[in-house]
């Protein structure tokens, strides 16, 4: 029997709690959202308290936080249409605001750190996807890329290889590769019929499973001839009645969903297409907007102001 | 509007205020002295007085200073510069008004590549097609571009008095305030996008020289309209240009002549509309045909400036520099490029005072140079600052190409008569060629906000 255990619930953020992400070197959680701040969560002596709240970046809602792969900064995606970069000095032991990239027209949606901390990808309701190249402290625009027609939702990396990844409002997810010392748009992989709100991939990222509004889940499989190209294999439907807001596919091959149901659900691979392992109905008192696995943990941020800690029993 | 550079279409990018959002501009009413009577007939057609309703339009200068919705202004500008508008004063004014044009030599560029054609065969050709046209007069924009050029070089020395230059006479003429690092004023897609995103900390850096383009404007019509001894308002100037964005330009305000209250370029046609009218006459009567010049009696020469596809402004601006600072011989500038192939720096000691200049192309360039500047980080005395990747010769407006490796034949064209020996009398006023920029205020619509 496949089931989520509630470990708890961590109340502090005012308003809607819009993203969560975990450390990669330590089991710290980071999670943002209305409030316009950063809250940093660990276990102490038995139970998970905000050890750090980290404000005065943005101005407006922040809307995705992203640790970066060495777990000593932190990225901010912020309707104040910037990017804040945090920084953590060990010396004093405080996390201290390093850079604010600005250049978005306007809503910054999303945020992520390429697997080699090289480069960092944002993405805007401007409909462009930023490429920042990371050199030392400093952040130079390494390419602009306005291939979407609508909103862009999300920006995601490809676990090894550096391909870059976006999902948008006009019901598309594309891939970008680095052409010469620019980037180019690769591919376009079109599917759902909705804005297409998140993807994630597999451990060895020869798959990634899609979220839309359309209300499926769709998995691409990776072309053996060409590293750009996925092709979707299938197309999970009837499982969820109203919008999937996130998935995370873990790394012992759990997929997680977060709806507009206020439940999160977990899938299994099964060939190619998914089947549904559990489902926690009621996992919110509102609709849930981001979940993320760190090893049998999961997370998941939600409009009832709530962050909630998950164990996986299987 | 995938013609216009890749900044200025980021700043239209806005889907909720988008082509749905109605105009915000009141629009001007012109009051009738009668009070009329409006009827609403059954097919739903409005009259006053039983004459059908004027509907008044909003023009594409007033878009310009608004920012509340860019995809009207889009439409209206298509429509105001396009072929069929062009065609439509020819058939209606050709009688009373003197057609004249200004062809760009990235336009020229492009058009011989496509006729695989030299760079002088394919001028005398556009010449001979738009005299047969009716063209009193054809103009060659690197006649603009070299005033710009001295005049620009004149702003950078008097901004440069922390270098402790010696006083030259040419200090006097052009003295704007604009500060260092001064950035070019020819692209209009780079000069959209600051007015409508950045604030004075970037639009005190830009140049305050007009644009070739906009140069050609302040004299071709004054010139011609002495010349053939017609009224201002009956000279129709038609520009050539490698950009969808240069048609923006001379829709600005600023280029408009408050004298005459009449546009100082009329249409700007985009080099692939141009080869779509003339490219393909015939190819007879080329023979002897010459650019005309605004300045002076005899021809100008099929030339195009050192320095490169986008008007040459780092190279040339130097040179004059140069010598107003007395220096003799060639300028030796080698650019070496940074962090790719877009952005290119070189730095100069002319007379033992050190200028550094730089060449930033394409969004992300101007993106990391505008950070710069903010950050106080930018030590640059003049950056050439160009929209498109690659510069003018790959402007949205320019023949597409097959391959992105063309690109280099087109340059090619370019280069092939490049000189750094234009030769040009200065002109008297240089008050006329300077222009300004205002910040656009953003249109705080927060409209249902989508996550
Ligand atoms: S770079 Fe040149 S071609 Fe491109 S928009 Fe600017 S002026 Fe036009």
């Amino acid at each position: 029997m496949v089931k989520l255990t509630l470990e708890a619930t961590l109340s502090g953020h005012k308003g809607q709690v819009w993203s969560v992400d975990w450390s990669p070197t330590s089991k710290t959680l980071a999670s943002s959202g209305q409030d316009k701040s950063i809250k940093l969560w660990r276990q102490e002596g038995g139970s998970w308290v905000c050890v750090t709240t980290l404000e005065g970046g943005n101005t407006r809602t922040v809307r995705q936080v992203a640790w970066s792969p060495c777990g000593n900064k932190l990225a901010t995606a912020s309707f104040d249409s910037t990017t804040c970069i945090w920084e953590y000095d060990r010396n004093t032991s405080t996390w201290d605001l390093a850079a604010t990239l600005e250049g978005h027209e306007n809503e910054v949606k999303s945020v992520a750190w390429s697997g080699d901390g090289d480069y960092l990808a944002s993405c805007s309701r401007d409909k462009s996807v930023w490429v920042w190249e990371v050199m030392d402290d400093d952040y130079e625009c390494a390419s602009v890329l306005q291939v979407h027609s609508q909103d862009v939702k999300k920006v995601v990396w490809h676990p090894t290889d550096p391909l870059l990844f976006s999902a948008s409002y006009d019901d598309t997810v594309k891939v970008y590769k680095e052409f010469g010392d620019d980037w180019e748009c690769a591919e376009s992989f079109t599917g759902h019929s909705s804005t297409v709100w998140g993807l994630s991939f597999n451990k060895s990222g020869d798959k990634f499973v899609s979220c839309s509004d359309d209300r499926t889940l769709r998995v691409w499989c990776r072309d053996e001839n060409k590293a750009t190209k996925y092709t979707c294999k299938s197309t999970v439907c009837g499982f969820h009645s109203r919008p999937i807001y996130d998935v995370s596919w873990g790394r012992h091959g759990y997929i997680a969903t977060a709806a507009g149901d206020n439940a999160i659900r977990l899938f299994e691979q099964q060939g190619a297409s998914l089947l549904l392992s559990h489902l926690q109905s009621d996992a919110h008192f509102g609709d849930v907007n981001c979940v993320s696995w760190k090893g049998n943990l999961l997370a998941s941020a939600s409009d009832d102001e709530t962050v909630r800690i998950w164990t996986l029993e299987t | 509007m995938n013609n216009f550079s890749g900044a200025l279409r980021l700043t239209d990018l806005n889907d909720f205020i988008g082509p749905s959002q109605e105009c915000i501009k009141p629009v001007p009413v012109t009051k009738s002295k009668k009070r009329g009577v409006v009827k609403l007939h059954d097919d739903g057609a409005l009259t006053q007085n039983s004459l059908p309703l004027q509907k008044e339009t909003i023009s594409l200068t007033d878009c310009l200073a608004c920012s509340g919705c860019v995809t009207s202004a889009e439409t209206v500008l298509i429509e105001s510069q396009s072929i069929g508008t062009l065609q439509r004063a020819r058939v209606e004014t050709h009688k009373s008004h003197v057609f004249v044009a200004t062809l760009s030599p990235q336009s020229i560029s492009s058009i011989a590549h496509k006729l695989r054609m030299g760079y002088v065969e394919t001028c005398q050709k556009l010449i001979a097609a738009l005299k047969c046209d009716g063209y009193k007069y054809v103009f060659s924009s690197v006649e603009g571009s070299e005033l710009c050029h001295q005049l620009s070089a004149e702003e950078l020395l008097n901004c440069s008095r922390e270098k402790n230059l010696p006083d030259t006479n040419s200090d006097k003429s052009v003295n704007t305030s604009v500060k260092k690092p001064v950035l070019a004023s020819a692209c209009p897609g780079w000069i959209c996008y600051a007015e409508k995103t950045q604030g004075a900390a970037v639009l005190d850096h830009i140049s305050r020289i007009r644009s070739p383009q906009s140069i050609m404007g302040a004299l071709v019509k004054s010139v011609v309209s002495q010349r053939e001894s017609v009224p201002y308002s009956q000279v129709y100037h038609v520009s050539v240009m490698p950009c969808y964005d240069k048609k923006l330009e001379a829709s600005r305000a600023d280029f408009v002549s408050k004298e005459h209250d009449c546009a100082e370029t009329d249409l700007v046609l985009s080099t692939a509309e141009a080869f779509d009218l003339w490219g393909n006459n015939s190819t007879d009567m080329m023979e002897g045909r010459n650019f005309d010049s605004v300045l002076t009696d005899s021809p100008f020469p099929f030339k195009t400036p050192v320095g490169g596809g986008s008007g040459g402004f780092a190279e040339r601006i130097l040179h004059h520099v140069a010598r107003s600072l007395g220096a003799s011989g060639p300028l030796e500038m080698n650019f070496k490029q940074l962090r790719n192939k877009d952005l290119l720096e070189a730095v100069v000691v002319i007379n033992g005072t050190e200028f550094r200049v730089a060449k930033a192309y394409g969004f992300r360039n101007i993106q990391n140079i505008i950070q710069k500047i903010k950050h106080k980080r930018c030590n640059y005395d003049y950056i050439e600052l160009m929209a498109c990747p690659a510069g003018c010769l790959n402007g949205g407006g320019q023949i597409k190409l097959e391959d992105s490796g063309e690109l280099s034949e087109v340059t090619a064209v370019y280069t092939s008569v490049s000189t750094d020996e234009i030769k040009n009398s200065k002109p008297l006023l240089p008050d006329l060629f300077l222009t300004s920029y205002k910040a656009v205020e953003k249109s705080t619509s927060a409209l249902n906000t989508q996550w």
